[in-house]
């Protein structure tokens, strides 16, 4: 009886749905039909909450839930299938864009695996509904813009939705690109400078608090990376700092961008070249290298090893889906650099012929872990049976204060991969390796063991509240 | 090849002054002390510097010609000893020359903060012995490889203080400068009521099941907190890791180094040979997880605390 009831709930809603969905010039129309549906499905909701007990692998309260729909429909439950957002119409932008922590699964798996994970399956029928669909970017559905998203934040976060494989280095720029021009067209509308006594709304916090939904949207679009998140930060800080309070716009924003510059230049670029002369030394003249392919940071450091005049080989090895390892191949080969390749599966066999392993890490952790692309905990773990040294390259502005000791970790995230229909695939992103199996950082301070990144973001917090009380 | 320095009177002076330091050693100072001691001296006998830069230039050339003397065997902790040395007295020169820029007064202030580190360190071997005796168990069997006079005075203290049921001590396959002491300090023991049997490195495996603890001596300790001891640690070390028994290193703080060998081939030359590259190491890497705990005068320390230590104190 349930059952049925709620199938024949289900088509009420979906038909509800679909009329709400035209949109054209019956404005009022349209808003009214969009309020009826949502009591409608309100109702249905609480009836669902009566009668069958709420799933607790849901991480989605339903009282905050902006897609009352599905959560009405995992009742039922149909088994090994996700749901799918863009049948329902009933999401408010305005709730998409605030931070709250419930509303990072897009999509609820109805297998209880990894719900705690950031998950951007569906988002881009999501985004599409926000009415940035792929062909009318700024036409649709939208009655007043509710969202103060820049065109190029949304031109951003809709890329890395539709991308399937992410380098976190090129996203890093990208990001950056996207914020300069954020910070140029900031015209701080809202703020008025012969009100600012009345209403106390400085040009900082006015920044801030139109730079947050940009970011709310990116991280929903795709979950940030430490590089990116650091990025952010840095923009954040620099607006929050002493040194911005008692500025005029113009001096405001050539402030941050200097700040960006300035961190980019010494602790990204600079950092890296520190980092390809300490990989040069530790590279010896006729040696084999592992390294595990994903992200083009560890190309432009072997080939500035081989342009010093190192002669060496390297052995490329990769893993399915996105099999990223591909393009670091080529890049290698067009270097002039004896190359070979293998997937995961070869892993043990090249091993024997390897000197030394060097990976890309996306993060250090506090406790000596390394956080990187999926697969590199099984590298580590065949380099260490065979007495292969481990050596993992991260500049520190990656360094995190958190822990973790294994990839089935809060932070990481599954990223959609459409197999078939039938399938859903827990594509998760990153694995995390334990601190034992590293053999060392490289990083711009020096070759450091990894379990002592906490002292290095511990001496550099410190170092800054020292440059920041002196400017006082 | 390394290029010589300058035979000037001033090095002489100081090459004297160590060498004469080294062999008058009646109160068994260590060799890293008495590098620190020679670089006080330069700081005072030095005539030809006028600026800061150039004083700090200076002494660390008096730093190289100390490492190619040749009458000290190992060589890892005059170079440690002698860097820290030269990090604390011109660590905080800024705030020296904001009391004062008379470079005269300046030099004073060195010798005076040189002659406190002096004394800070030469109070570290005590420390660390202190520190190690909650690690003895009752009626402890230790093991005893090399020989250094750290872990000397360690299991002295724990004899005189009753802990002591038994100490096994290794004997070295060629005669080294320490046989002598060795066999005074074990006579001591001896003396004193502890049985004490001098054993075969190649027993090592054999005894392991009876021992409790097993005791190190190091001449250096790098970033990792890696150790290097004398040639057999390596083994001895493997062997109590099999058994499950733990490994302490007896070491002052001085004796951190500042590089990374992941490999024995890695380990500089100069620790590991007496006469060029010729014939048996006397030295050896221990990999920092065979470690269980570095006992030194800031306490007993984890293998990952020496980085932590060495990024605090070469960076501030």
């Amino acid at each position: 009886m349930t059952k049925e009831l709620s199938a024949k709930e289900k088509k009420k809603l979906e038909k509800a749905a679909r009329r709400a969905k035209v949109v054209g010039d019956k404005g009022v129309d349209v808003e009214a039909k969009k309020a009826e549906a949502m009591r409608k499905k309100e109702e249905a909701m609480k009836k669902k909450q009566e009668e069958a007990p709420v799933r607790q692998a849901s991480p989605v309260p339903k009282a905050a839930s902006p897609v009352p729909q599905v959560a009405a429909l995992q009742a039922e439950g149909v088994p090994g299938r996700t749901r799918k957002i863009s049948e329902s119409q009933s999401i408010d932008p305005r709730r998409l864009l605030k931070t709250t922590k419930t509303q990072q699964s897009q999509v609820e798996l109805t297998e209880p695996l990894f719900t705690y994970m950031r998950n951007t399956a569906g988002i881009k029928d999501t985004i599409q509904t926000m009415g940035f669909g792929r062909k009318d970017m700024f036409s649709r559905g939208i009655t007043k813009n509710p969202t103060q998203l820049h065109r190029a934040i949304v031109r951003l976060g809709f890329k890395a939705a539709h991308l399937s494989k992410i380098d976190e280095r090129e996203m890093a720029e990208k990001l950056k690109r996207a914020l300069e021009l954020f910070i140029d067209d900031f015209d701080g509308r809202n703020f008025n400078d012969e009100l600012k006594q009345h209403h106390r709304v400085s040009i900082q916090q006015n920044f801030i608090s139109e730079l947050n939904p940009n970011i709310n949207f990116i991280s929903k679009c795709h979950p940030m990376t430490r590089s990116e998140a650091c990025l952010v930060d840095i923009v954040k800080e620099a607006a929050r700092s002493r040194q911005a309070r008692d500025k005029n716009l113009a001096e405001f924003k050539e402030f941050l961008h200097e700040e960006l510059q300035l961190f980019w230049k010494m602790r990204v670029d600079e950092a890296e070249a520190t980092i390809a002369n300490e990989t040069f030394n530790l590279i010896t003249d006729n040696s084999t290298v592992l390294t595990f392919g994903d992200g083009m940071n560890m190309v432009r450091i072997f080939e500035k090893a081989s342009r010093l005049g190192r002669k060496f080989e390297v052995i490329v090895v990769d893993t399915e889906p996105s099999f990223s390892g591909k393009r670091v191949l080529q890049c290698l080969t067009e270097a002039g650099i004896q190359t070979k390749y293998s997937t995961i599966a070869g892993l043990s066999y090249m091993m024997k012929q390897t000197d030394v392993v060097i990976i890309g890490a996306r993060s250090l952790l506090a406790n000596g872990s390394v956080v990187g692309a999926k697969g590199c905990g099984t590298v580590a773990c065949v380099a260490n049976e065979d007495q292969v040294p481990v050596l993992v390259c991260c500049e520190t502005y990656k360094f995190e204060d958190r822990c973790a000791i294994n990839a089935l970790d809060i932070k990481n995230e599954i990223r959609e991969f459409p197999i078939n229909e039938h399938i859903t695939f827990a594509n998760i992103v990153q694995d995390v390796i334990p601190a034992s199996l590293v053999t060392a950082a490289i990083t711009e301070v020096g070759i450091i063991a990894s379990t002592s990144a906490a002292t290095v973001i511990s001496e550099n917090e410190r170092k800054r509240k020292d440059i920041a009380f002196e400017t006082t | 090849m390394p290029v010589a320095l300058p035979e000037t009177d001033e090095n002489k002076v100081l090459k004297s002054f160590f060498v004469k330091k080294i062999e008058n050693n009646k109160d068994q100072v260590q060799s890293a002390i008495i590098a620190m001691e020679t670089l006080l001296e330069a700081i005072k006998i030095d005539k030809s510097s006028t600026t800061i830069m150039e004083l700090i230039d200076r002494l660390g050339s008096v730093r190289k010609l100390l490492a190619d003397i040749d009458i000290v065997p190992q060589k890892a902790s005059i170079k440690s000893g002698s860097e820290l040395f030269l990090r604390f007295t011109t660590m905080m020169i800024s705030d020296i020359m904001h009391q004062s820029s008379d470079f005269d007064k300046v030099k004073e202030a060195l010798i005076d903060r040189g002659i406190q580190c002096i004394s800070t360190m030469k109070l570290c071997r005590e420390k660390a012995v202190r520190h190690f005796q909650i690690f003895v168990p009752e009626s402890a069997r230790v093991l005893i490889h090399g020989y250094s006079r750290a872990v000397a005075d360690a299991i002295r203290l724990a004899a005189a203080n009753g802990r002591l049921k038994c100490v096994y001590q290794t004997k070295l396959s060629t005669a080294s400068t320490d046989d002598e002491e060795r066999g005074k300090f074990l006579k001591e023991l001896k003396d004193a009521g502890i049985e004490c049997y001098e054993v075969l490195s190649e027993s090592i495996a054999y005894l392991m099941e009876r021992i409790d603890v097993v005791i190190l001596g190091a001449e250096a300790v790098v970033e990792s907190g890696s150790v290097i001891s004398s040639i057999g640690s390596y083994g001895v070390a493997i062997t109590a890791d099999v058994h499950k028994k733990p490994v302490y290193v007896i070491c002052e703080s001085f004796k951190f180094m500042r590089s990374y060998p992941m490999k024995q081939l890695e380990v500089e030359q100069d620790h590991k040979y007496t006469d060029g590259d010729s014939g048996h190491p006397i030295g050896d890497l221990t990999p920092a997880k065979f470690v269980t705990l570095l006992i030194t005068d800031l306490g007993a320390l984890t293998p990952a605390a020496v980085g932590h230590h060495l990024i605090q104190l070469y960076s501030g």
